[in-house]
């Protein structure tokens, strides 16, 4: 399995280009481009309690990643901090050797 | 396991060391144990003709009975005993017939095997109850009662895998078509989760559903409640070997 925090294959840019793909499918969106980097999941997206496990398995299987069971989903607020859960590891509770 | 309830005897807490919130828990979740009687029912209506489910079921029960014992012997404890009528409209209701209403309505096919529904609901139902056992014994103050706390938590993880494992067992030997109806009947739930107290007009008349169990939970015991459900249940989409590893 791919480490996303140790993968520099991987660009940011990349990461943001292969979410929004999965949620436009996940959510049913004419395109892409009803999401950029501040769209709130709740208020904007309408993601709820069930949105949120499709939106995990979605986001273990895109990136073939296991987010740890400690990570705190309700810090997660904005497609950004999607991003930035699957970037900046240590700054939201996912640690490199828990994705893997 | 609870192999001498006589220790529970005469307990005494200071209840200016536990906060109101975990009270008000421990209150609910007791006679919400107590109505076991109404849930091992629709277990066994479930559970048909399964002899060996329906041993677990007899089992469970007695085992969440104690629970109720352990938590009215603690609230004794804390000065905050349960009257007798706190159990009538507890007793009262029509359980059974609300609930298989609520059964059948999230069934994703009419002939999916209750069983697998049922033991869904299981995994579900008791890693909630872990969870919440853990949180109370977190907020609480005092180093017995968070003792007992994690006792009766342990006892709802040993629940917990035995829903997972009876799942598993079940899943082995039915058809691909009936396995992959687990990953969406568990969606199904996920979507419309109401706990069985949810059907008994005691609790919904208190705001005690659901509520009961999620009410004590921080945001991070709700995404980790999320997380072992979704990755234990996305596993079904594989084929079984892959579930069981």
């Amino acid at each position: 399995m791919s480490n996303l925090a140790g993968n520099p294959d991987i660009s940011r840019d990349e990461i943001v280009a292969r979410l929004k793909n999965e949620l436009v499918e996940l959510l049913a969106l004419e395109s892409s481009d009803e999401i950029n980097e501040d769209t709130r999941l709740v208020e904007d997206l309408d993601i709820d309690s069930l949105g949120m496990v499709d939106l995990v398995m979605q986001v273990e299987d895109c990136f073939d990643v296991v987010l740890p069971t400690n990570s705190d989903l309700s810090k997660i607020k904005t497609f950004r901090d999607v991003v930035d859960l699957l970037c900046k590891p240590q700054s939201t509770g996912l640690n490199s050797t828990a994705i893997n | 396991m609870w192999p001498d309830l006589a220790e529970l005897k005469d307990l005494k807490f200071d209840r200016s060391r536990v906060p109101d919130d975990v009270v008000q828990f421990m209150r609910s979740t007791a006679l919400n144990e107590y109505g076991v009687a109404h849930y091992v029912g629709s277990y066994l209506k479930s559970y048909n003709n399964d002899f060996k489910l329906r041993m677990w079921s007899a089992i469970w029960a007695a085992e969440e009975y104690v629970h109720y014992v352990v938590l009215r012997r603690m609230l004794e404890g804390l000065g905050e005993p349960l009257t007798d009528e706190d159990f009538i409209g507890l007793e009262k209701g029509d359980f059974v017939n609300s609930y298989s209403e609520y059964f059948e309505s999230i069934l994703i096919d009419p002939d999916i095997d209750r069983r697998m529904v049922q033991l869904i609901f299981g995994v579900i139902q008791e890693f909630a109850a872990v969870i919440a056992y853990t949180a109370a014994g977190e907020k609480c103050n005092i180093p017995e009662m968070r003792a007992l706390f994690k006792r009766i938590a342990r006892d709802e993880t040993r629940h917990f895998r035995f829903n997972q494992v009876a799942l598993e067992s079940l899943c082995k030997s039915c058809s691909d078509e009936e396995r992959a109806m687990v990953w969406p009947q568990f969606r199904a739930i996920w979507g419309n989760l109401q706990m069985p107290q949810e059907h008994i007009e005691y609790f919904a008349d208190l705001d005690m559903g659901t509520e009961l169990y999620t009410g004590l939970w921080s945001g991070e015991l709700k995404s980790r409640m999320i997380l072992r459900m979704t990755q234990y249940f996305k596993k079904f989409r594989q084929p079984i070997a892959a579930v069981a590893g």
